[in-house]
């Protein structure tokens, strides 16, 4: 599957912005299962350069800074990826309850990196009310994959997109008790969940394909960028599951960036100067060509 | 455990009485006494010199001890940001003494230990061999906030990470010293143990020769040539600065501190600013590039754009330049990864792997539970250990028993890797003065090192000494902010050379420019001038109409105070639904004292104490503590007792008596630097703004209360007395404009503040572009040269619809100026002063 993905975010000032510093993850990644073929920024008004380095988890990071006064500042960026995710066999992943151990024990470099995506972070904290949602998916010894697919299709279920119940800072915890929220809301949810059973769980930011599939339903999260998560199996590596449609990740997904939840990710993020008030606006389109 | 009670209310039996009365605590190690009381042999010289001495002598020196510290202002704020607490720093008069020989163990643990410390950060930010080989087992870092991913390979060019490191070690009974714990990020303390030793050098200024105790200078010097060594420039001078979290960080004074010894720049986060991936200072001058930021703002804090968003005390950028190369941040970012307790127990191992040495000090025991085995260790012996988080800074130790025993094991079974288990030490105790005698306290010793390269740390030959409040106390840290005592490490030979204070100036080096003026603290002083004079000006016009009120009433006043009313009213300080048929109290009451009222005085008051803290540093002792008092007033609760007038009355008085003072101090203790100009200027453009407003008021619409009206603008102005001499009969508009207007004799005249703007303004045009005339000084000019032209009986002229328009559209003129004036130099010299806020994050 080919797809060209043009993901535009445009800020309007009430009064204009003295300088602004911006740090993007906006090019898709090349990984297995998806090739990035090409990609390219637009920022008005044009900075004077725009730097590009690779973070810790090896996203590929611009970052540029408008240090003229200005109204609105647009960034496009446009990619064109190719994707083609085999199907994941959910039968062949080990009882999950054999994985924290190995994390914990195991020393070679996947496990190692693997082991830092078990502990909190920033948006994701783990705890009591977490594990025992997600017991009921996670009886002893049922394969790792096809509980987290479980997971997954509950939150799938239970759950009402809202994009009006949640803000940023709203807990995990929280979403669980109003099982409402966004994509953002659910992945961190899930995988507050999964590191709650010592399971080593990632975010992912990327696109989903805006037109679906003759004979299917529309997926949700298709107006802007989306999110979802990825977890750790000590034979199959990262699998990714889509909480806010529940469904294992396949060939509708491309993926932008991964981190331990979404501050270390997000697609978009700066600093404004001396400006008051910002509006801002979101599109994104995804393709098949 | 018994201590022997102190000698105490003995005023003058000598010293040696004290001293053979003096016992350290039983089964704790006394540094200066041995167990049967007899001094140990390195005590011998000091205590030998003071044996003669007197108790009255002993107080006197604690005495002295307190009034220099108090007199230089040296504070600690306590951490708790609720309340900006300062308290004056505590400094035992009795020093704290290291033998020569136990320096040598001591000083090669530290400069080791910060050794092994750089290896790891440079490890654990790049390649993570020791996390692969469990040697660092990986979850001390993954699982820990400190570690900071967006720092990963930002390695610096010389292989410096730790480029500050501090160390708290403590003393057993059996008598060796142990680590207590490890200082990374932005270690504290240095600058007041440097302090305590100008102090005591004042207190003991020929025992601390005699003694031969090292000196701190030299350490200060590398610290100095460590900063400017790691500049990565060519073609000009480096410039380092340091970098503070601001006023209301507990350590601010000894970072000010450090900063002045040091010769480098005080810096917050939006003093700088990041262009292209370089760094700036912004000045008056424009902006100035920043090689070498030594760091006192936690890591999470440094970049909003990287790092924490919510951070205000960041410099967006910041870690893009790091990356670039082309600003060396000291601590690196992320440098506190390794600050966490669990690391203790792993440091023997870690010193073989990286240094193929033993380590040469022991930490206290300590089990990271995050390991099966330890953790068991730890819930066995729960009885005797302490438990501490490894990862929240500030968490609560639980001492046996403190919790249920139940409850902490269930904590610990579900989250080990977040906890430790650590044996109590039982500190060691020194004598150290306390009511009128010798009493025993517990003390722990932060040591300091700072590298000369990645594989050579330099240990400061002395410490930071914390002394426990009580003596009961056996806790493993020492509250900061108790009692301190300097550390003097003793040397076989005589100490070197190099002199404390001034440091390395030759007279060629004399400068009397000062620091570079950072464009904050020029706008910070500018505003501060200007709340000054409004304050002022407020607070004259409140107790001119509170004199009125209180005298009995005339006729014709009544139009008297509806013009003190109603120019409160146009002062922004009322409402305009305020009125004169109001009682008066009440008008004042909103106008003077209520915070609620965003125009009142006391509103003024709360932005001068907001502005002062972050310009305390160019301000003298006196001057701030006169603020402060002046703030303290208005923060207080009213007065309930006597009628409100009286009290009100009272009040403005102190407070016009607190401004003039602070005027005072102004004119008269501050160097006549650019933060001074700004000062003045923001005084003096509030003054013109504020007469001309005044007079206009009065004068614009002649009538029989004119008379009383403009006896009020003389008090107002300050200029009443002055009349009187000139003139005997009453006031009269011409002859009130002439001596407000023009008369350049008078200091409250407008004609006078525009004489002293105008060579302000001259002042800043040199430093700027000589030969040039800046729009600021255009203006300043202009009216300057208007005013002395001016014909006052034609300004007092009334026109035939009995309005003086000419007079009102001249004095709306100076104000308009003024406006003028203030946006001017704004956008001149101030425009790097911005704030900035993180841009709206998308939901999905």
């Amino acid at each position: 599957m080919k797809y060209r993905v043009v993901h535009n975010t445009t800020y309007q000032y009430a009064t204009p912005a003295e300088a602004c510093h911006n740090m993007v993850r906006l090019s898709p990644r090349t990984m297995p299962g998806q090739t990035c073929l090409d990609t390219s920024l637009a920022i008005e008004p044009a900075p004077p350069r725009v730097h590009s380095h690779v973070d810790y988890f090896g996203n590929r990071v611009h970052s540029f800074a408008v240090m003229e006064p200005h109204e609105t500042l647009s960034i496009t960026a446009t990619g064109l990826v190719q994707v083609d995710r085999p199907a994941s066999a959910l039968a062949g992943s080990p009882p999950w309850n054999e994985v924290p151990h190995h994390l914990h024990h195991e020393r070679d470099d996947a496990t190692i990196d693997a082991l830092q995506y078990v502990y909190d972070s920033r948006y994701v904290r783990a705890g009591t009310a977490l594990r025992n949602f997600a017991a009921p998916s996670f009886p002893a010894e049922r394969p790792l994959l096809r509980a987290v697919l479980h997971l997954t299709t509950r939150i799938f279920k239970d759950f009402t997109y809202d994009p009006k119940a949640t803000t940023i800072d709203t807990s995990v915890d929280v979403v669980l008790n109003r099982r409402r929220g966004v994509c953002q809301d659910f992945a961190h949810l899930e995988i507050a969940c999964l590191r709650s059973l010592g399971l080593a769980a990632r975010y992912v930011s990327g696109y989903l394909r805006t037109k679906p599939l003759p004979d299917k339903p529309r997926l949700a999260g298709t107006d802007a960028s989306h999110a979802w998560l990825s977890v750790y199996c000590p034979e199959n590596g990262w699998i990714d599951f889509d909480p806010t449609n529940g469904c294992i990740v396949v060939e509708d997904h491309i993926t932008l960036a991964w981190g331990r939840d979404y501050h270390d990710v997000s697609p978009v993020k700066g600093i404004v100067l001396g400006a008051v008030g910002s509006e801002m606006t979101i599109s994104v389109d995804v393709a098949e060509v | 455990m018994t201590s022997i009670e102190p000698a105490t209310g003995m005023s003058d039996l000598g010293t040696s009485g004290l001293l053979e009365r003096y016992r350290g605590i039983s089964e704790h190690w006394d540094e200066a006494v041995m167990a049967d009381g007899s001094v140990r042999p390195h005590w011998q010289p000091f205590i030998e010199a003071l044996s003669s001495q007197s108790a009255t002598e002993f107080q006197g020196r604690q005495d002295l001890c307190r009034r220099i510290l108090r007199e230089s202002g040296v504070t600690y704020t306590s951490s708790d940001r609720q309340s900006h607490d300062e308290r004056l720093w505590q400094l035992d008069s009795w020093p704290l003494l290291i033998s020569p020989e136990e320096w040598q163990t001591l000083s090669a643990a530290v400069a080791q230990r910060a050794h092994v410390l750089n290896l790891l950060l440079a490890d654990i930010y790049g390649p993570g061999k020791l996390l692969r080989t469990g040697d660092l087992p990986p979850e001390i870092v993954f699982a820990n906030p400190a570690f900071t991913r967006a720092a990963h390979e930002l390695r610096p060019a010389d292989g410096i990470f730790l480029h500050h490191y501090a160390i708290d070690v403590a003393r057993s009974p059996d008598g060796r010293w142990w680590v207590v714990g490890d200082s990374t990020d932005a270690p504290s303390g240095a600058g007041y143990a440097l302090e305590n030793r100008i102090v005591i050098s004042r207190v003991y200024p020929e025992l601390i020769r005699s003694c031969r105790v090292q000196r701190l200078a030299s350490f200060f010097q590398q610290v100095r040539d460590g900063l400017l060594a790691r500049a990565n420039v060519q073609g000009r001078e480096p410039r380092v600065v340091i970098y503070t979290p601001g006023p209301y960080n507990s350590t601010y004074f000894e970072q000010a501190y450090l900063a002045r010894y040091l010769g480098f720049n005080l810096v917050e986060g939006r003093d700088l600013t990041v262009r292209d991936e370089r760094v700036y200072l912004k000045t008056l001058s424009g902006l100035l590039p920043v090689d070498v930021i030594m760091r006192r703002v936690d890591s999470d804090f440094c970049d909003p754009l990287e790092l924490r968003t919510d951070s205000l005390l960041g410099v967006p950028g910041l870690l893009q330049a790091v990356r670039a190369g082309h600003v060396v941040v000291a601590n690196s970012i992320g440098a506190g990864v390794t600050e966490t307790p669990a690391l203790l127990p792993f440091m023997a191992n870690l010193c073989r792997r990286v240094l193929d040495e033993e380590l040469l000090m022991p930490p206290i025991a300590t089990w990271w539970c995050g390991q099966e085995d330890a953790l068991e260790t730890v819930i066995d012996q729960l009885d005797r250990l302490v438990v501490k988080q490894g990862f929240a800074r500030n968490a609560p130790a639980y001492l046996p028993g403190q919790i249920p025993k139940a409850e902490l094991i269930a904590r610990l079974r579900a989250n080990p890797h977040l906890y430790l288990g650590q044996e109590y030490v039982a500190l060691s105790t020194a004598p150290t003065w306390q009511d009128q005698g010798l009493t025993p306290r517990h003390l722990m010793i932060r040591l300091y090192a700072t590298a000369v390269s990645a594989n050579e740390y330099a240990v400061m030959p002395g410490g930071l000494t914390r002394a426990s409040n009580t003596g009961e106390s056996i806790l493993l840290s020492v509250q900061p902010g108790g009692g301190s005592k300097d550390t003097w490490v003793l040397s076989h030979t005589p100490p070197d050379t190099v002199t404390l204070l001034p440091k390395r100036r030759r007279s060629t080096d004399l400068s009397r420019a000062g620091f570079i003026l950072p464009s904050r603290l020029a706008d910070d002083l500018y505003w501060l001038g200007r709340y000054v004079e409004r304050i002022e000006f407020g607070c004259r016009v409140a107790r001119c109409l509170l004199n009125r009120m209180t005298r009995e009433s005339e006729l014709g006043e009544l139009a008297e105070l509806r013009f003190l009313v109603n120019l409160l009213v146009a002062d922004g300080r009322l409402p305009p639904d305020r009125s004169v048929s109001d009682k008066h109290e009440d008008v004042l009451d909103s106008a003077v004292f209520d915070n609620k009222n965003l125009g009142s005085i006391a509103n003024d008051i709360n932005k001068v104490e907001r502005i002062a803290i972050h310009v305390r540093d160019r301000l003298s002792v006196d001057a701030w503590r006169i603020l402060t008092e002046l703030c303290d007033d208005f923060s207080r609760p009213k007065a309930s007792r006597g009628p409100r007038a009286d009290w009100q009355l009272e009040a403005m008085d102190r407070a016009l008596f607190r401004l003039s003072a602070f005027r005072g101090q102004a004119a008269d203790g501050m160097t006549r630097d650019k933060g001074w100009l700004f000062l003045d200027i923001g005084g003096r453009l509030e003054r013109v703004s504020n007469l001309a407003h005044l007079l206009r008021h009065a004068l614009f619409r002649p009538d029989a209360g004119e008379g009383t009206r403009l006896s009020a603008v003389l008090e107002i102005a300050n200029s009443a007395m002055t009349y009187q001499s000139r003139y005997v009969t009453g006031p009269e508009a011409a002859r009130v404009l002439d001596l407000l207007l023009p008369d350049e004799t008078n200091p409250r005249s407008i004609g006078f503040q525009l004489a002293t703007l105008f060579q302000h303004a001259r002042t800043l045009r040199a430093a700027q572009t000589p030969a040039q005339h800046t729009p600021e000084l255009n203006l300043v000019m202009n009216i300057f040269t208007s005013i002395r032209l001016l014909d006052v009986d034609a300004l007092a002229h009334v026109n035939r619809k009995g309005r003086r328009t000419r007079a009102a559209s001249r004095l709306q003129s100076y104000r308009a100026a003024m406006q003028e004036l203030s946006s001017q130099l704004t956008r001149t010299y101030l425009t790097h002063v911005q704030s900035s806020r993180p841009l709206g994050e998308p939901r999905r």
